[in-house]
């Protein structure tokens, strides 16, 4: 509702407006370093789409590399990662935030500790209302998730059906913010019994009302959608709901606003494991650090996970059995030469 | 009471026991503990007051036949109870050693099993990070790289000509192909030859097939 349906093919993969590197450093005692890195337009980054922006006890440094471009490091140490679960996964569900949900778990296995970390970037769309399995396949889903660059260098990219699937995901977007906005001007009218407005009445208009808000208008606002709807239905009480209901529209709007800012950026993962990698699903890999380049679309239409598996040596353990085997050593001389005797 | 000189002579052997005398000593001792009562008196209490001394004490593992100047009590078989307790506690040690090496030697097996499963697993998990990632990063395999080689070796300026359509080649001069592109665009075409698009599939299959234009291999080769 924010363009014209035309330009949002274009639109909705542009190059992000922030870059935003997110480090987790995972030591062998199970505490964490994370370290996240914004760089944009200072506006855009002091709106980043993250709960720790908001949160005390994180250490922030600004800097400017280049003219108009803002850098802002941020860090923080975790004495676990429930902790860092507090603030990457708020509780509060209904913080707009990107949410990140990681477990680690550290094996015993005498001579080596593993150390099993999982990182759930959790489904970011904030309009879930239709089951995006009826619009695309698995193949389109992904295709929609790589960036430009990539996605022209798939060997499945055919720039024809890419389009189709392009105008079809648009669509997915439009709807879902529709759906979303049409059942709060339901559950309007259910509470408020001074109007006189249907349920049954303003569905047989809804497809009507949909194609007019995607072609025909021109504002973002609440105020404007509605003003659609009264386009649409012309029935009186949708200025009663403009006067005295707009603020019952605050949330679509954070919706929008979150989903427009947060699928602009573009997302950087680094981990870095403790001790020798075993097992990563990362396309790339620097010793111990595995590392992912994401677009929002990857984690839009369900989670996506990391996952890293590592092992640290366990000296002492090898100084114990050491000692073992030389007391078995010991004792097998010993035995051998008595027997002698 | 007085002592008497006699007694005072024979006063050293009241502490001594029939072990520690000689057989003369041992006469004279008795001869005069038959008429002295006092040094019968001191003897009898020495010897009361050492049993009891020896008796309570831990036994002493000793040789059966060790029979030095430690007394009578000492003197012992293997068949008294003083003897079995010595016997015990040294098959009591023996015991506890052989426990020992048993326990560290089935110890010592079952951790070097516990660490070679462990590698065995690391190097599994290992092994297949590295396969996952090199194919990402040199998708090129021996009998591919030998494929692009022939099919460079392979193309003519005639099917350069034919290929530009296809391969949305950008010509350098009026007959003259971008040989630098179009050996891009045939390595990118093999690497995904799975999914190249047929005209493609089928050019490839046919500059295998024919023979070597030297012009044409120079340019490649460049």
């Amino acid at each position: 509702m924010k363009i014209s349906l035309a330009l949002l093919p274009v639109m909705l993969f542009l190059p992000g407006c922030l870059d935003i590197w997110i480090t987790t450093q995972i030591r062998p005692d199970g505490s964490i370093s994370q370290t996240i890195v914004f760089q944009g337009d200072s506006t855009e980054i002091a709106e980043a789409p993250f709960a720790l922006m908001k949160e005390e006890g994180w250490k922030k440094e600004w800097t400017i590399p280049e003219k108009d471009k803002y850098k802002l490091v941020v860090s923080k140490e975790f004495s676990s990662v429930k902790e860092l679960n507090k603030t990457m996964n708020p509780s509060d569900t209904n913080q707009l935030v990107i949410r990140i949900n990681s477990s680690l778990q550290r094996k015993f296995r005498w001579f080596f500790t593993r150390f099993e970390y999982e990182a759930d970037i959790l489904v970011a769309n904030p309009f879930n209302y239709l089951d995006y399995k009826k619009y695309f396949t698995d193949e389109e889903v992904r295709l929609l998730a790589l960036n430009e660059d990539r996605r022209k260098n798939d060997p499945a990219f055919d720039s024809l059906k890419y389009k189709d699937t392009e105008e079809r995901f648009a669509e997915y977007i439009f709807r879902n913010m529709y759906e979303d906005f049409y059942r709060q001007v339901l559950s309007i009218l259910s509470e408020d019994k001074t109007l006189t407005l249907t349920r049954q009445e303003l569905d047989t208009k809804k497809d009507d009302i949909y194609r007019f808000l995607i072609d025909s208008l021109k504002g973002d606002s609440p105020d404007d959608i509605l003003g659609g709807f009264d386009h649409i239905v012309n029935h009186p009480d949708f200025q009663l709901i403009r006067s005295k209901y707009l603020n019952r529209f605050d949330d679509f709007q954070k919706r929008n606003e979150f989903h427009s800012a947060a699928s602009d950026d573009s997302y950087k993962f680094t981990i870095r494991m403790p001790g020798l990698l075993l097992q990563t699903n990362s396309p790339q890999i620097e010793g111990s650090e595995t590392g992912w380049e994401l677009t929002y679309y990857e984690f839009f239409f369900k989670n996506y996970t990391m996952t890293a598996e590592s092992r640290m040596v366990n000296t002492w353990a090898f100084i114990v059995a050491g000692l073992i085997f030389i007391l078995a050593l010991a004792g097998m001389v010993t035995s051998l030469m008595r027997r002698k005797r | 009471m007085i002592k008497k000189s006699t007694c005072r002579n024979i006063n050293r052997l009241v502490y001594l026991t029939d072990d520690e005398m000689s057989p003369q000593e041992s006469l004279l001792l008795t001869r005069h503990l038959e008429t002295c009562s006092s040094c019968k008196k001191e003897h009898d209490a020495f010897l009361s007051a050492r049993a009891q001394s020896l008796l309570s004490r831990q036994p002493v593992p000793v040789y059966p036949d060790f029979t030095a100047s430690t007394g009578k009590i000492l003197k012992t078989g293997p068949s008294s109870p003083e003897g079995k307790t010595i016997k015990l506690t040294a098959a009591g040690w023996n015991r506890t050693f052989q426990l020992v090496r048993y326990v560290s030697a089935i110890a010592s097996v079952v951790l070097l099993i516990l660490f070679l499963w462990e590698q065995t697993v690391t190097v599994q998990k290992i092994s297949s990070l590295e396969h996952r990632v090199q194919s990402t990063i040199n998708p090129l395999s021996p009998g591919l790289i030998d494929r692009i080689t022939l099919a460079r070796s392979a193309l003519t300026l005639q099917e350069w000509n034919e290929l530009e359509p296809v391969l949305n080649l950008k010509r350098s001069g009026p007959y003259l192909p971008d040989y630098s592109r179009i050996r891009q665009l045939i390595e990118q075409r093999l690497r995904a030859e799975q999914t190249a698009q047929p005209a493609i599939a089928g050019f490839i299959r046919y500059t295998l097939a024919n023979k070597k234009n030297a012009i044409i291999l120079n340019h490649l080769m460049k």
